[in-house]
């Protein structure tokens, strides 16, 4: 029987796990660890007193660095491999697709435990403080809800730096070819229409933002004792998680044979 | 009347096989109707000059790039899906494209190992010290030449069935190619392998080879056994008058010509004994016949205005 056969997806996926710690990008993420941590800590003692009550403070400042951490993950993940620097995968027996999803599965490998270490150090500060009663009203929803967040982000832009060159400058010149739009819309005298939309996009009932941070607001409701907000939250984010998982498939499978 | 030059190989069990593979950009044609046929175990040397689409026919063998046209198979198997068919072949790139400039020699090997469940670990460590490969440098590190050894490494020891090398010695020093065409010599000798080589640097593989392909233009200008086209293309010294008419092509297929006036250089495809005869009646006297490398034979094949 011929030993010439195709490794299967796990094994890939082993060795792009590997190759992410090889690569000291999982080092990265680890250390991004310490440094959203002690942020936290610093954004909850200094910069916004006052902004929230005491009990959920750091809980609710832990949102944007686990965005941050998702975020940046996923195009780090591509980190000195940009498109045109694969070539290298298209000498090896594997799916140029199925490649690019197992180098994106990985990072979601490696940013799992990373966000699972984030909580608890959260947690740990939180008790620190006194204020482990908030951690036990905010109950798992934040956890989940900041989990959500991280691989929603995660997945958008790991598909975006699976599939462009630059991801950077994709997201910075997207945003500010939106500010311009709205601008536009905004000077030709039909906002409405333009907010309804970006709304829809963004806001409840099933809007990326809601789907983001609706499971800290419902987690924060619960903590400060306060009526939930409307709107069901965890089948948008699980559809938002859909749509970036989508993304990722797509992305991988963009030019996987030239043509 | 002489037979016209070979462009297809007798019926035997092939290694590789395109049939009418055709490559189009836009109106560009890159590679048109080519049928390549690799009988297994051979070497068979791909010339042509840049550009004339060696590496485009290596990217549709891998299932790279997506033929407007026609249909590759590779060790039994079609070009897609391309995982399967990159399993069976050994591919050393053309550039220096290489993986992961930040690993250290020693950590890519282990890693593209992984990729191939018959990575012969014993052999690629002969390799390694054949090579004289630091596994402590990182591979973004290595000369051209050392990264070249990397690629080599990495494309035979998993024993593939074919291997195909583009440029394989292009850019290295002397004591590089001589190294490298030395494991090539003792891989071949211990592994049933073919192996199709696209260089324009003929001479380094010369002696290996015993099927050339010439792509000329995208097309397949010639294919055959070396012995049938060292036994068939010759440079014929003539001595002619000044007014001397020479034979239509028709009849005697003229190549390549150079020399003066009264003293001709000819590069003519047939069988010597005719070709000989037929200058001789017209006219011209034949002072010597030579067999050419196959750098001059690809020249001359290169040369017929038809496929430039």
């Amino acid at each position: 029987m011929s030993t010439h056969v195709v490794p299967g997806f796990a094994a890939v996926l082993r060795l792009q796990i590997h190759l992410l710690w090889k690569s000291r990008a999982a080092l990265f993420i680890l250390l991004m660890l310490p440094g959203a941590l002690l942020a936290t800590a610093a954004a909850a003692a200094y910069w916004m007193p006052g902004a929230f009550t005491g009990r959920e403070f750091e809980l609710i400042a832990m949102l944007p660095f686990v965005i941050l951490m998702g975020g940046a993950w996923g195009i780090l993940v591509w980190r000195d491999e940009p498109p045109s620097k694969r070539g290298y995968h298209r000498s090896l027996p594997v799916d140029v697709a199925a490649h690019h999803l197992a180098r994106v599965a990985a990072g979601a490998v490696w940013l799992l435990p990373a966000l699972l270490l984030y909580f608890a150090a959260g947690i740990f500060v939180t008790a620190l403080r006194g204020d482990a009663g908030a951690v036990t009203a905010a109950g798992p929803t934040l956890w989940l809800g900041y989990l959500l967040a991280a691989l929603i982000l995660y997945g958008m832009t790991a598909a975006l730096a699976t599939a462009v060159e630059k991801p950077l400058s994709w997201i910075v010149w997207g945003y500010v070819a939106l500010a311009a739009l709205a601008t536009l819309v905004a000077m030709a005298g039909t906002p409405d229409t333009f907010r309804l939309w970006a709304g829809r996009l963004i806001n409840r009932p099933y809007g990326l933002g809601w789907a983001v941070g609706g499971g800290l607001e419902i987690a924060r409701a619960r903590v400060t004792a306060q009526a939930p907000p409307a709107g069901a939250w965890f089948p948008v984010a699980l559809g938002w998680l859909f749509v970036s998982t989508l993304l990722v498939f797509a992305a991988a499978h963009w030019r996987r044979v030239r043509t | 009347m002489p037979e016209p030059i070979p462009t297809t190989l007798p019926a035997q069990e092939l290694a590789v096989r395109t049939r009418g593979l055709t490559k189009r950009y836009g109106r560009v044609a890159a590679v048109t109707g080519l049928d390549l046929t690799v009988p297994e175990g051979a070497f068979y040397l791909l010339l042509g000059p840049n550009g004339a689409g060696k590496t485009t026919t290596f990217r549709m063998l891998m299932g790279n790039l997506r033929p407007t046209s026609g249909s590759a198979e590779v060790a039994g198997v079609t070009a897609s899906p391309a995982g399967q068919v990159r399993v069976r072949m050994g591919f050393v790139p053309e550039h220096q494209d290489g993986p992961y400039g930040w690993m250290r020699t020693g950590d890519l090997i282990r890693h593209h190992a992984g990729y191939f469940p018959a990575w012969n670990d014993a052999y690629a460590r002969r390799l390694a010290d054949a090579f004289e490969l630091r596994p402590e440098v990182r591979y973004g590190k290595l000369s051209k030449g050392q990264a070249r050894r990397v690629q080599l490494l990495m494309a035979l020891a998993h024993t593939p069935p074919v291997l195909l090398l583009d440029e394989p010695t292009d850019g290295l020093d002397p004591v590089a190619r001589d190294t490298v065409q030395a494991i090539l010599a003792e891989h071949l000798a211990g592994y049933p392998t073919t192996v199709i080589v696209a260089t324009h640097l003929v001479y380094e593989m010369e002696r290996f080879a015993d099927y050339v392909g010439v792509l000329g233009a995208g097309r397949l200008v010639a294919q055959m056994e070396r012995a049938t086209l060292q036994a068939q293309l010759r440079r014929y010294v003539l001595d002619v008058a000044e007014d001397w008419h020479p034979p239509l092509e028709a009849e005697l297929p003229l190549l390549r010509q150079n020399g003066t006036p009264r003293e001709r250089r000819w590069t003519i495809w047939g069988p010597e004994e005719e070709v000989t005869r037929r200058l001789s009646a017209a006219g011209a006297r034949v002072r010597s016949v030579s067999a050419l490398n196959l750098d001059e034979a690809a020249l001359a094949l290169l040369s017929r205005k038809e496929n430039r």
